[in-house]
């Protein structure tokens, strides 16, 4: 992906030409095949993805789940919200194509410059605050039912 | 027959299976677990590794007089380790932190800083602990700087006050960094109402870059004139934000925040793991320091989190108290704990960013104080 | 030596108290010359007044529609069927699962090709129901 296309992403549309460097240094295009897993539920959360092309799934223990299909979309943001493991195991309905980003290098990005980390934040929530909600709802009602 | 056997003998005399002890097997099991918790739990895997790895190379048994441990003059890991002795391989890491930091959100809301102060009270109480269970001054404030919860500050002023304790107070600095998720919550939680943990920060304001070329200068000028022997630490660490904000110096910035810091972690970490040799490392004052290692870090967390309620009193837009507990200098992990603990009560609230504030005002904190208690003990 | 008495004679209090409050006298200082840059920027730009704070507002991007994929008569029938055995509102992975062990081809391209055409709906609640005639 180029650094122009990764500009036109609602996630780093904001984004001054300087920054957007940085994030695309961190980025890495990958292809995913029908039926293939992005993450596993209970795995560590190490990656985020956004969803370039393709339609995804995102399920739950309970048999709950939502779907992605614009581009733009965000999914794995457990590396930057609690509780830092994947609450939910995505798998592609179709072939595509994701953005997937390192947790670990995007912490270190939003160390270096704080107004990145921002804009970056503000609209990782923006895109799934809903989502959030709906999966730590999720993850409390599993810990509940084990304790 | 009587020479070859006599030859084997020797040959066995000096490995590591005849010379070995149950303390090298026990460091080499701490070492193993240092790994594990790197590798497979991602427990700041940047240290944990490298210091873990150390472990196993310090305590596998070797003939003393060949050149080859940790404390024998003409070692390879002795002339490494040079650099952690003489206090020159924390500066070097400061200049990295310096030059992959954005002060910005501190400079948007100066108050914050504040917290990064508070928290250092952890510093100064454990040090109280220390003499209380009678360790000499020098050893009490090298121990008492493990609350600042900064790993290169800790070992600077071990080497210079109580370069024995080096690899203990290291090892429990970074063990108790690695659990900060563990150890802030618990604490967070009990001295915060659902009310204030429910505190929403206002959007802070921007700051131009001309305000961020110009507080390095400041903040090393004004902070260097009132501690003189945090030159070392806070030198480094305000010349790499210099470097990095300017602009000009990119290049220099970019090769201290990956290259320089990296290598230097790598030695550093590496020859701290060596130093923990279980003869110097398993006696009763490494059990003192681990246990005071954790109540430093539980002091600070308190602390922050009490003087942020008790700014609240003062303030009419209040701030919310959880960011005190970021004022513990573990950048930025003790900022996530902060965001982690927020976004349990409401998935909306994003403190990670003001938790950047009095996260890295810690770090100049507890660069100060290492200052202080230098000079207080010179 | 120990406890209190050690402290008072190595004279932790008072390294204790003085530290901390030089400490916090350094970053109080700091703190106080931070809030004047906006000022002495502005006096050294020569207009004497800080400049406002920029919000920036975000700009909408349009929602594009879903391509749809025409020949899908055959699946709408099939689903139709394990959908009406499973029971309204299903779960959509359970019924991923269900079809693999059917053995029905590409269930998950043809789950999505359902809810390109709106044949499959979510409930909001995590769940689907069958909208189509």
């Amino acid at each position: 992906m180029t650094l122009e296309e990764l500009q036109q992403l609602d996630l780093f549309e904001e984004l001054s030409d300087s920054e957007a460097a940085k994030v695309h240094a961190i980025s890495e295009t990958s292809s995913v095949n029908e039926g293939e897993k992005l993450f596993e539920m209970g795995n560590p959360a190490h990656t985020f993805f956004v969803i370039l092309s393709g339609d995804f799934l995102v399920f739950f223990s309970d048999g709950t789940a939502y779907t992605l299909h614009q581009r733009g979309e965000i999914t794995g943001w457990s590396t930057v919200v609690r509780p830092y493991q994947y609450t939910g195991t995505a798998v592609a309905l179709t072939s595509g194509e994701v953005l997937a980003f390192d947790g670990r290098e995007l912490l270190r990005l939003v160390q270096e410059d704080s107004t990145l980390g921002d804009k970056i934040m503000g609209k990782v929530y923006a895109n799934v605050g809903e989502r959030i909600a709906f999966a730590q709802s999720r993850t409390n009602d599993e810990m509940n039912s084990v304790g | 027959m009587d020479d070859i056997l006599k030859l084997f003998a020797n040959f066995w005399s000096n490995t590591g299976f005849a010379l070995a002890d149950y303390r090298y097997i026990i460091m080499i099991a701490v070492g193993l677990v240092f790994i594990y918790l790197g590798i497979a739990k991602h427990y700041e895997p940047l240290l944990l590794v490298p210091i873990g790895f150390g472990i196993l190379m310090g305590n596998i048994p070797v003939f003393k007089g060949l050149g080859l441990a940790i404390y024998e003059d003409n070692s390879v890991l002795h002339y490494l380790y040079w650099g952690v002795k003489s206090g020159v391989y924390p500066p070097l890491i400061f200049l990295g932190i310096g030059a992959m930091t954005d002060f910005s959100t501190m400079l948007a809301r100066p108050t914050l800083m504040l917290l990064g102060a508070a928290a250092q009270m952890g510093v100064f109480l454990t040090f109280l602990g220390a003499l209380f269970l009678g360790f000499p001054p020098n050893e009490a404030a090298s121990i008492g700087i493990i609350g600042g919860a900064d790993g290169p500050t800790a070992i600077f002023l071990s080497a210079k006050l109580a370069p024995s304790l080096i690899g203990p107070i290291a090892i429990a600095a970074y063990s108790y960094m690695a659990l900060v998720p563990v150890i802030q919550p618990p604490i967070m939680k009990l001295l915060t109402t659902r009310e204030e943990r429910l505190i929403k920060m206002h959007e802070a304001r921007d700051v131009s870059k001309l305000e961020k070329i110009i507080f390095p200068i400041v903040g090393f000028l004004l902070c260097c004139f009132l501690a003189p022997a945090a030159l070392p630490l806070l030198g480094m660490l305000f010349f790499g934000n210099l470097l990095k904000e300017c602009v000009v110096a990119e290049r220099l910035a970019q090769t201290a925040r990956t290259a320089i810091i990296d290598a230097v972690t790598i030695l550093l970490g590496i020859t701290v793991g060596a130093s923990t040799q279980g003869d110097v490392f398993l006696t009763p004052s490494s059990v003192g320091i681990f246990f005071l290692g954790a109540v430093s870090f539980g002091i600070a967390t308190a602390s922050g989190v009490l003087f942020a309620k008790i700014i609240n009193l003062f303030l009419k837009v209040k701030i919310n108290p959880l960011l005190g507990a970021a004022g513990v200098s573990a950048v930025p992990d003790s900022a996530r704990v902060v965001q982690v603990v927020g976004q349990e009560e409401d998935p909306s609230n994003f403190l990670l960013m003001h938790a950047m504030a009095p996260n890295v005002s810690g770090v100049i904190g507890s660069a100060i104080a290492a200052g202080v208690l230098w000079s207080f003990m010179n | 030596m120990y406890g209190f008495e050690a402290i008072a004679y190595h004279n932790g209090w008072a390294i204790s108290f003085i530290g901390i409050m030089i400490v916090f006298t350094g970053l109080l200082t700091l703190s106080m010359v931070i809030r004047l840059f906006p000022k002495i920027i502005a006096m050294i730009e020569g207009n004497g007044e800080p400049k406002p704070e920029k919000k920036q507002t975000p700009k909408k991007t349009p929602s594009k529609k879903l391509a749809l994929d025409s020949n899908i008569k055959e699946a709408v029938r099939q689903y139709r069927y394990l959908i009406s055995w499973m029971g309204e509102p299903f779960s959509l992975p359970r019924l991923i699962e269900l079809s693999e062990k059917r053995g029905l081809s590409r269930p998950y391209y043809t789950v999505s090709q359902l809810l390109h055409a709106n044949i499959i709906k979510p409930d909001g609640k995590g769940l689907f129901f069958w909208h189509a005639e």
